[in-house]
């Protein structure tokens, strides 16, 4: 093998440089590439019979949750990302848990 | 993501679990780049007897159940995401879950494998992925206490494994 021609070293060397950026990340954004790349896969993925989901393709059943002590969420799987629309969609801040933050909560729209 | 991690935390503070710590790709993600995964893998501690050969499972499952998650195959479905729940399956992977390091993932606590320790556990492993995934890290230059690797390594006799993959690196 010859030596790399200078154009080709510099695209490989881009790419470090950009992998490293993406380790650098905070963990949550690294999450958001994760999905990003399900998506991405999602296609060739079905194609070769596999059943992988984009993670995050949820939407809200109920609030019920008495052993927890605070509004609990529970979650169905559903096939598509699009039928997320038909539900409302706010934040609520869980005060009962120390370490909670505010969860995003999809409410089922009252009929 | 938050609501699985949040379930991970109350499973152990309710006692369901002893202890738990995100493993695999998952894992990987607060360390190194971000590496395509479908499920969360979790590694976990069962407060059992040492004589009863069998884990039982049981427990968790209705846990889960009562808190409104379902089975889908060798998964639970907790906000969306398929997590998996792997009772530590050798002494390296059950140390591996004893010494976790906390990480916040934005409000949430939640412990998560060692570097050290995940490299050891995908040395033992070997899966092609595993393969794969320490090179991926060497080619990053992501940084791990070598000292504290070497020791594991050699606890558990993988430290052939590693020269052989690092060196090829190199």
């Amino acid at each position: 093998m010859g030596k790399w021609n200078k154009n080709i070293e510099d695209i490989f060397k881009a790419k470090k440089v950009r992998r490293k950026k993406l380790s650098d990340l905070p963990v949550e954004e690294k999450f958001k590439v994760l999905i990003q790349l399900q998506k991405i896969a999602a296609p060739i993925v079905k194609s070769g019979n596999l059943s992988k989901k984009p993670w995050g393709t949820t939407t809200f059943r109920q609030i019920e949750s008495k052993d927890l002590g605070s509004a609990h969420m529970i979650f169905k799987n559903l096939p598509e990302m699009d039928d997320i629309n038909s539900y409302y969609r706010w934040n609520f801040a869980a005060s009962t848990r120390s370490n909670a933050g505010s969860y995003s909560v999809l409410w089922k729209e009252q009929q | 993501m938050e609501i699985t991690l949040q379930i991970l935390n109350e499973l152990e503070k309710e006692g369901v679990i002893k202890t738990y710590a995100l493993g695999g790709a998952t894992a990987l993600l607060f360390f190194a780049e971000p590496a395509s995964t479908y499920d969360v893998d979790v590694f976990i501690l069962l407060d059992q007897k040492p004589s009863t050969s069998l884990i039982d499972l049981t427990p968790l499952y209705e846990s889960l159940k009562r808190k409104g998650y379902e089975a889908d195959k060798e998964h639970f479905m907790i906000d969306g995401i398929p997590v998996q729940f792997i009772p530590a399956y050798n002494d390296l992977v059950e140390e591996g879950v004893n010494k976790a390091v906390i990480k916040d993932y934005q409000l949430v606590k939640t412990k998560v494998v060692s570097l050290e320790y995940l490299i050891a556990i995908m040395l033992d492993t070997y899966r092609p992925k595993d393969k794969e995934r320490i090179a991926k890290l060497l080619e990053e230059g992501v940084e791990f206490d070598k000292n504290k690797l070497s020791e594991i390594l050699s606890k558990y006799h993988l430290t052939e494994k590693w020269e052989k993959i690092s060196g090829k690196m190199e």
